[in-house]
């Protein structure tokens, strides 16, 4: 039960005690004063209401909050006392349907659903660009966060507002719920994701699957990491997978992506056990039927995700010697500190950074850093401005075209023969060249916004080289939101064009994003080898392989 | 009761608390975007609309709250202390009559000068920029109507309190204090707001707005003029509900009470 409404309860029930001894009292000592003590309840409740909200179930404490007023009304003893006896009784009920009825508090999904929706279909820049037909969402999702409603389920409620969000394939597109949402998302991806069967499945860059990550309980009967994994119960794993991708906690805005991760998103679907085909070391195709060794979100899958998109294992903003030609900034985001937030003002950060470049140029033999903007959750275009700044070469660049807003009709203009976004102010920043030697950024899916922000205006120097696995996540458009009763949504509301007046990076319904990495690291045996049998950093590894190169 | 009515608005005169407070208040809530227009604080033009979707005439809410416990509590609590009421029951004035009459000159001028006191500024930004098109004139007026339930219900707290307590200035203390704990606290209400009737005030004059922005740019703001349909009837049925349980309630009060 709410705090709030056990306070009230409490005391009602206290109070009513009072007031019955007190009826008494008052027949003793006789005067007109004694009448504003039966009217406490009643403002005691107001008050408390105000804070926790009208509640059906809480009917009889509200009535027992007021029956008291009776005694207020009527200066008779027996008239307070019947009062107080009602009040009491029905606080008790209300106690008891509160504590029993599935109903208590219960959430109104579908209303929360309507109103992100109404905000959304009004202000979400990118249907068009991305086909969105808002009446076929409307009608398929809604019987959704009804029947979550209904059920008094968070878990559906959340369920829903997943799929709905991957409908959009724009990673700014996401719904936050209240309260302690990861253990919520924990138990929900536990449901989704299935079992652990002591693998997960990666498909290679060649096109072939293979184990990852193995329990040891595997290798007796030939399964390890970079085993050939021919069918899961019958089917292609990443198949599997395509139907639980649209579940992932950062929405999938590139096919190229999406199709990356597929085989990991399916390596839990089975039941009590799952018959794998795979090929042995000889490479003869054998059969295993694996038993499930627990939930796979929670026991495996996770790993395997963190293993593949994990950076340098450092603070965000901390500096790493690599060896003595390399450092690393591992950049988790794109936000200095909350002043720097609050002003948009970078300056600080770019002296950090600046007084480091300092030290290295006059004290170390340091010749390339590395970016590693590896799960960078995005943030403040100008701090990507800072650090392009410093690390491009001397000159105006451009950065981005804002688009343009009518202010007569509060939206963005278009072209009203082709329905094109117009331009606005152009953006641009001059860089500084103050960093001479390489640069190199690592990203991967999770490189998100001002992520995908810093790939698109840095990439195009021949000092800096993007690398990774996949491309960055592919959603560049500024954040707008809404704040529900159970949660929060936001979405893309703030345009942002490119040099040709095209949307920025996001993809429409070809499902490719703008922004693509430089060299694409091949996922390969190679690759599974050094990540999951010797722990290594294997897209650093590349990255300082490739830095020998130059 | 007519004749207590108008020698109530007669006494108003002799009020130079009430007097003073609303010119005052009007007075600083008028000047203050004046002179940050004049010296181009704003981004843009402060045009009528955009000073009150933009909330400015809830930065004042806490003084033109002050205002209306002043007013109330000066009309229906000032004669007192000098026993003024006492002679009115004297010479054959029913307690009904004491009561709404007090009530009822306390509501016109609580309720007037709320209404001067926020509106003046938004007539005078109009004059000087224009109404401009952050929200319609008609918008503006329904939400201004919609205000008069949870002000009426403020008034009729108010009486009551000044019935119970008998003394304009502990009425206007203790009013203070409830009047500073629900600006404090009436952001922090989710769904509650009903019940507080300063905290609905302030959710009827909150224009929900939507901003979009350019990678450098300020904001542009788009303001979101209708109140969702639970919103108005919850404010509506609550205030009359309480309101009325109010000024009854200090009515049953004064009626039974001894007035030493």
């Amino acid at each position: 039960m709410l705090q709030g409404d056990i306070i009230l309860i409490a005391i009602v029930l206290v109070l009513n005690i009072g007031l019955f001894i007190l009826a008494g009292i008052a027949e003793k000592f006789v005067t007109s004063k004694w009448r504003v003590c039966y009217a406490v309840p009643a403002v005691i409740c107001l008050v408390i209401v105000t804070f926790t909200g009208f509640e059906p179930a809480m009917l009889g404490a509200y009535i027992g909050a007021l029956l008291p007023l009776a005694g207020y009304l009527k200066d008779s003893k027996p008239v307070r006392r019947a009062a107080s006896i009602l009040s009491a009784a029905a606080a008790l009920v209300s106690f008891v349907l509160c504590s029993n009825w599935a109903g208590y508090r219960a959430a109104d999904y579908a209303d929360d659903f309507k109103t992100a929706f109404t905000s959304m279909k009004q202000h979400y820049i990118l249907a068009e660009h991305k086909g969105i037909n808002w009446d076929e969402l409307y009608a398929e999702y809604l019987p959704k966060f009804e029947a979550a409603t209904k059920n008094h389920s968070e878990t559906e409620n959340y369920k829903a507002w997943l799929e709905f969000s991957s409908e959009f394939r724009d990673g700014h597109v996401g719904y936050v719920p209240d309260g302690n949402y990861e253990a919520l998302a924990e138990k929900l991806y536990n449901e989704i994701f299935g079992n652990d069967y002591g693998l997960s499945v990666m498909t290679l860059a060649d096109g072939t699957n293979v184990a990852v990550n193995v329990d040891e309980s595997l290798k007796a009967i030939g399964i390890s990491n970079g085993t050939i994994i021919t069918a899961w119960d019958g089917k292609n794993p990443a198949d599997l997978g395509a139907e639980l991708t649209k579940y992932s906690n950062m929405v999938f805005a590139d096919k190229d992506n999406e199709m990356f991760y597929r085989a990991v998103y399916g390596s839990g679907v089975g039941s009590d056990t799952v018959t794998v085909a795979y090929l042995d070391k000889n490479g003869n195709e054998q059969s295993a039927v694996l038993p499930k060794l627990g939930s796979y979100y929670s026991g495996r899958m996770k790993s395997t995700l963190e293993i593949i998109n994990g950076g340098i294992d450092t603070g965000h903003l901390m500096w790493t010697d690599i060896n003595d030609k390399t450092v690393a900034l591992r950049l988790k985001l794109m936000m200095f500190d909350s002043d720097s937030m609050k002003s948009d003002n970078m300056d600080r950060f770019k002296t950090s950074v600046l007084m480091k470049i300092e030290e290295l140029q006059q004290n170390t033999q340091v010749e390339n850093i590395i970016l590693d903007m590896r799960d960078n959750m995005g943030g403040s275009g100008s701090m990507v401005q800072a650090l392009a700044e410093i690390f491009t070469p001397a000159g105006e660049h451009y950065y981005c075209t804002d688009g343009l807003w009518d202010a007569e009709n509060k939206c963005y203009a278009t072209d009203p023969e082709t329905g094109k976004y117009l331009e606005g102010t152009k953006n641009f920043y001059t860089g500084e060249g103050i960093w001479k030697g390489q640069v190199i950024i690592l990203v991967n899916a999770n490189s998100v916004s001002a992520g995908d922000h810093t790939v698109v205006v840095m990439d195009e120097f021949d000092n800096i080289t993007v690398m990774g696995f996949t491309e960055p996540n592919g959603s560049a458009q500024g954040i707008g939101g809404v704040y529900l009763d159970n949660g929060m949504f936001q979405f893309s509301s703030a345009l942002l064009l490119d040099e040709n007046g095209d949307i920025s990076v996001d993809s429409g319904v070809d499902f490719e994003s703008g922004d693509d990495v430089e060299i694409k690291i091949p996922f390969d045996s190679e690759a599974v080898t050094a990540l999951f049998d010797n722990n290594e950093d294997y897209l650093l590894n590349k990255a300082l392989e490739y830095l020998e190169t130059k | 009761m007519g004749n207590i009515i108008k020698s109530q608005f007669y006494q108003l005169k002799k009020y130079k608390l009430i007097f003073f407070s609303l010119v005052g208040i009007t007075a600083l809530l008028t000047a203050v975007p004046v002179i940050f227009d004049s010296f181009g604080a704003y981004e843009e033009l402060l045009t009528g609309s955009e000073y009150f979707a933009g909330g400015s005439v809830l930065m004042g809410q806490l003084l033109m709250a002050m205002y209306v416990a002043v007013a109330v509590a000066m009309i229906c609590g000032g004669d007192f202390p000098d026993k003024t009421a006492n002679y009115e029951l004297m010479s054959g004035h029913l307690r009904r009559d004491i009561y709404l009459g007090r009530a009822v000159v306390a509501y016109i001028t609580a309720v007037a000068g709320w209404f001067i006191i926020s509106f003046t500024p938004v007539i005078v930004m109009t004059a000087i920029n224009g109404w401009g098109d952050d929200i319609s004139v008609a918008d503006t007026a329904f939400r201004a109507l919609l205000m008069l339930f949870p002000l009426t219900r403020m008034v009729c707290e108010f009486v009551m309190l000044t019935f119970l307590i008998k003394n304009p200035y502990v009425t206007m203390c203790g009013g203070y204090f409830f009047i500073m704990v629900s600006g404090m606290i009436s952001e922090t209400i989710p769904d509650g707001f009903a019940f507080m009737s300063f905290a609905n005030l302030m959710k009827i004059g909150t224009v929900n707005a939507w901003v979009t922005y350019g990678l450098h740019d300020g904001g542009n703001f788009t303001y979101a003029p209708y109140l969702p349909a639970d919103v108005i009837a919850q404010t509506i049925i609550v205030s009359v509900i309480v309101g009325a349980a109010a000024l009854y309630l200090g009515y049953i009060f004064f009626k039974n009470d001894d007035m030493n």
